[in-house]
């Protein structure tokens, strides 16, 4: 290696050294403007998907927005505004859109078989018994009841996606 | 990027819920929309009503006075009302809310009006919903009902009597959310509509189409033209030992002069080789030649509590929900139990503290079909009298769902309308004469005055206001009483007239009025201690009209009165007894002769063996007997190949079948007949003998292939039994899969008294002893009081009914009886 060729590679480093302390007092700079601001620095580090625990409040949230509006809406409305409703708690508990679409369909598959279910119970299944020999008895009248949590939840989970989505093209 | 990732998320989620909230169209089957299906908040999961739900109180508008309602623990109403308008708007309200699609659905199918709840679909053998529908616009069926409504509202008792029913289904209706419509109406994803008098009138249309639309001109001309001299041969119209509905012996009195009319009769002048083309959809909406029912009443003299007993079941189609509604109304001058028809008021079939009655269908031929000379290629003008006349237009609009509105042109005649116009078949173009579209149908009055009747006189006076289905009326009296009255409108016709084709160019070919409703064939309590009927013949030749039908029935009738004439000291258990009594005069009849003729000694092994169980059998229909299927494939092969005149014809659809009776009698005759001989094998003459064994042995070919099917159908108990082979079953109104009740285990058959064959019997079963304290009434019929597919009170009778059993019908005289079969009460109370 020759003289020259080492004297450059020193200037590098010194170089990097420096841009390197640069950058810190640059950062530490801007951690010291936002240090006032603690919700608004914890909403970010939220957007940016820092902790789980915190994920999962937004997600619990949202699942309970879902449920909670989404039993309402369709006691007074008809059934699909559940889209609806999952669009707007999509976008404002905007989790990625993956995870906005699970706790979407999560929330509207419980809603809706839990209370298919419990109709069916208080029945004896006779009404679902009957829609299965409808179908030609493929599907049994257990089974229905998660058929029924399916389509309300693929429905709900889409829509929430979607909310989200809106979410982060606004933002941009 | 993330803004197609939002943009083709928010397709998606549209895209699925449109789709999940739409009716599709899958190769012609309308799929419901799915997401409202099965929202648990709004679809068919709040159908299944909790089994606990109390009938909550109405605040009615439209009654008089407050009404309440006791309901048994089978969900039988009893209905105290201080009025009988008040009764019937209940009534109404009880209707619609236990069986809103049953009465919705059967209305529309009389009106021509299924195509907009199913489309345009496939619903029979190569029949759509619109052909179903363009028939019954064709039939004259609307304009029918309309004049119904008119000579209904023309008489203000009448008119009284349906508005408060209408308004009772519509308060119910009205009060309907959307949410909690009937199961059906979710699935088909339409609405249920207003309850008017033109519903009413259709309702009673539809049990006309059932039981009075019974024809066979084309098919009686056709064979006679087939047939020749030897048609009267074939197709006696009486046989001696017939025992017709009215005694033989029995004084008619005298007919008013002018019966013996002329009439030109077509299939007079037709030569034996001009046959006439039919559309095959008139025979497959032809009703079921088999639509008949039992009733007797035996007098004081022959039970054992020297009361009268009345028996009936009246047959029809088997569906669910069943065709009857179970009710007791009660009123200051009226307290009747019995069933009704949901959608129109009042019991029909039933009993009051003074007199019990029960319908058969009488089954005369009331159905004309008369040839037109038409005047030029549209078929517009026709020859009338030497005059030339042109027809009426009447547009039909058909509403087909997803598809719109189909017109469709009907031409009316001076005789009726020309149900199959078209260029390929010129002599279809007939024009159609039904007495039921000329008449006021279901008179609600008779019905009502049959409610309050106490006597002999008030059930006699009753009957006149009645037209269509004509019914044998049979009748019981507390006081001892018996009667059997023809209650119906019937033409006076010239001898042989309706029997055929007729010409309809000549005014002297129509009926010539109406019998004199004091004629109508009646008779009351004969010296043989009982009255009875079976859809058999009304009347010997005696009687001085002329009547026809080529469908009376030659077997139930007798066995009844075989049964009844060796009874004495009857109770109601000896009645329970006989009417499920499986046992066939036909078997009796036909197969000792069969047996004799048979050669054995052409037979196998195997096939002696089932010889020897035919020659041990004692003729009874029972659920675990095999002999049955035997006898039965047997005599239907050997019917097939004793007229192979007609069966070996590709048009055999148009042409008369001989009845089974008649064919026995020609074998019984004469086994070496000419029809015995087969047409296909000119060097040999074939006799009964030679026909039997081939037929014998083709049933044995038969065997196995009924095995497989009751394999299929019974896979745990595959035995090769009589209640296996007939496996009936009761389908839903609409034929929807998994709604009805299919394998169901039971015995008899369609010429025996419990006549449940696969899919038609006994409707009703009822019996009942007129004590002179209170009626004692043993009731069943198969199905439920609730029309909700997801109620258990939808078929909650059937297998009691399958097994022969009944209920005793609680008969309430007042609305705080204290019994603890009364689980429930509704209030109905008046809005100002």
């Amino acid at each position: 290696m020759s003289d020259k060729l080492k004297n450059k590679l020193k200037f590098t480093e010194v170089q990097n050294q420096i841009d390197n302390l640069k950058n810190i007092d640059h950062e530490f700079g801007n951690i010291k403007d936002k240090a006032f601001d603690i919700d608004a620095h914890k909403a970010k580090v939220q957007a940016a998907g820092v902790t789980v625990k915190d994920k999962l409040l937004t997600n619990l949230k949202g699942s309970l927005a879902i449920a909670l509006l989404g039993i309402l809406a369709q006691i007074l409305f008809p059934w699909w505004t559940i889209a609806i409703v999952g669009a707007w708690v999509g976008y404002w508990f905007a989790d990625t859109p993956s995870r906005s679409f699970l706790y979407g369909f999560i929330s509207m598959f419980l809603v809706w078989s839990i209370y298919a279910g419990y109709q069916s119970a208080a029945n004896e299944g006779i009404v679902a018994n009957a829609i299965s020999g409808l179908l030609g008895g493929k599907v049994s009248g257990t089974q229905l009841i998660y058929v029924t949590g399916l389509i309300g939840g693929l429905v709900t989970g889409l829509a929430t996606m979607t909310g989200t989505q809106l979410r982060s093209v606004l933002n941009k | 990027m993330k803004l197609t990732k939002f943009l083709l998320s928010l397709i998606a989620t549209i895209g699925l819920t449109w789709f999940l909230n739409t009716s599709q169209n899958v190769k012609g089957a309308p799929i419901p929309a799915l997401g409202s299906l099965f929202s648990p908040f709004q679809g068919y999961w709040r159908n299944g009503k909790s089994l606990t739900d109390k009938p909550s109180d109405e605040m009615a508008q439209g009654i008089k006075n407050n009404v309440k309602v006791v309901y048994d623990d089978r969900q039988v109403p009893h209905i105290f009302a201080e009025n009988v308008e008040d009764a019937l708007f209940v009534q109404g309200f009880l209707h619609a809310q236990n069986r809103l699609w049953e009465m919705d659905f059967i209305t529309r199918a009389a009106g021509g009006r299924l195509s907009e709840v199913l489309g345009d679909r496939p619903i029979r053998l190569g029949l759509s919903t619109i052909d179903v529908d363009k028939i019954q616009r064709r039939r004259g069926l609307i304009p029918g009902a309309e004049k119904t409504v008119k000579e209904w509202q023309a008489d203000p008792e009448t008119w009284a009597l349906v508005t408060a029913y209408c308004m009772g289904a519509n308060a119910y209706i009205a009060k309907l959310d959307p949410r909690d419509y009937p199961l059906e109406y979710k699935i088909f994803g339409v609405k249920p509509e207003q309850w008017t008098p033109l519903h009413m009138s259709l309702l009673a249309t539809y049990m006309a189409l059932d039981l009075a639309l019974g024809e066979s001109d084309v098919q009686a001309t056709n064979a006679k033209a087939l047939f020749g001299n030897d048609f009267d041969f074939i197709y006696p119209e009486y046989f001696p030992e017939q025992q017709p509905v009215v005694p033989v012996g029995t004084n008619f009195g005298t007919a008013p002069a002018e019966k013996d009319a002329t009439s030109t009769i077509m299939s007079d002048k037709i030569t034996p080789l001009s046959m006439i083309d039919f559309p095959s959809i008139h025979e497959d909406l032809q009703p079921d030649a088999s639509n008949g029912s039992n009733n007797w009443v035996v007098g004081p003299s022959k039970t054992k509590n020297k009361n009268p007993i009345l028996c009936g079941d009246p047959h029809l189609s088997l569906k669910m929900p069943s065709i009857w509604y179970e009710i007791q109304i009660s009123t200051p001058d009226m307290n009747v139990y019995g069933v009704s028809l949901p959608g129109l008021p009042a019991v029909i079939i039933g009993f009051n503290d003074n007199i019990a009655w029960t319908q058969t269908n009488v089954g005369q031929d009331v159905a004309d079909w008369y040839s037109m000379k038409w005047l030029n290629p549209n078929r517009t003008e026709y020859q009338y009298d030497g005059t030339t006349r042109k027809v009426d237009l009447r547009v039909e609009d058909i509403l087909v769902k997803g598809v719109g509105i189909i017109k469709d042109t009907v031409k009316y005649t001076v005789w009726g309308p020309v149900v199959f116009d078209n260029d390929t078949m010129p002599n279809a173009n007939m024009a159609f004469h039904w007495l039921a579209n000329d008449v006021s149908k279901s008179s609600i009055k008779t019905f009502v005055q049959l409610n309050k009747a106490k006597n002999y006189d008030e059930y006699a006076k009753a009957l006149e206001g009645f037209n269509v289905p004509a019914q044998n009326f049979a009748f019981a009296c507390k006081n001892g009483d018996i009667a059997l009255h023809l209650g119906g409108t019937f033409p006076k016709k010239a001898k042989g007239q309706g029997r055929f084709v007729q010409d309809g160019s000549n005014s002297a070919n129509a009926w010539k009025g109406f019998i004199p409703k004091s004629m109508n064939p009646h008779y009351k309590n004969p010296a043989r201690g009982f009255v009875s009927s079976a859809n058999q013949h009304s009347t010997d030749p005696s009687y001085p009209y002329y009547f026809n039908s080529e469908n009376f029935d030659t077997y139930r009738g007798r066995i009844v009165n075989q049964k009844l004439s060796k009874m004495d000291t009857i109770t109601i258990e000896a009645m329970k007894k006989m009417q499920n009594d499986n046992f066939s005069l036909m078997a009796q009849e036909a197969l000792p002769i069969m047996l004799n003729l048979l050669d054995t000694a052409a037979l196998s092994t195997d096939m002696k063996q089932i010889v020897s169980e035919l020659s041990k059998w004692d003729y009874y229909y029972e659920a675990n007997k095999s002999a049955p299927i035997y006898f039965e494939e047997w005599f239907k092969f050997f019917y097939d190949e004793v007229w192979d005149e007609i069966l070996s014809r590709t048009d055999k659809s148009r042409i008369l079948k001989p009845t089974t009776w008649r064919t026995i009698a020609i074998l019984r005759g004469d086994a070496n007949n000419k029809f015995f001989d087969k047409i296909a094998s000119s060097d040999k003459k074939e006799t009964a003998k030679d026909l039997l064994i081939t037929s014998f042995k083709s049933m044995m070919a038969e065997i196995p292939k009924i095995q497989a099917e009751i394999s299929k159908n019974y896979p745990k108990t595959p035995q090769l039994i009589w209640a296996n082979y007939k496996d009936t079953e009761i389908p839903h109104i609409s034929n929807m899969p998994g709604l009805g009740r299919s394998h169901i285990a039971n015995g008899g058959y369609g010429k025996a008294i419990n006549a449940i064959k696969k899919n038609h019997g006994p409707s009703w079963r009822m019996i009942v002893e007129m004590t002179p304290e209170r009626p004692r009434a043993f009731v069943v019929y198969p199905g439920g009081q609730s029309g909700n597919p997801g109620s258990k009170y939808y078929d909650q009778f059937v297998d009691s009914w399958s097994k022969g059993n009944y209920y005793e019908a609680i008969f309430m005289r007042k609305a705080d009886e204290k019994l603890p079969t009364l689980t429930l009460t509704q209030e109905f109370k008046k809005v100002q």
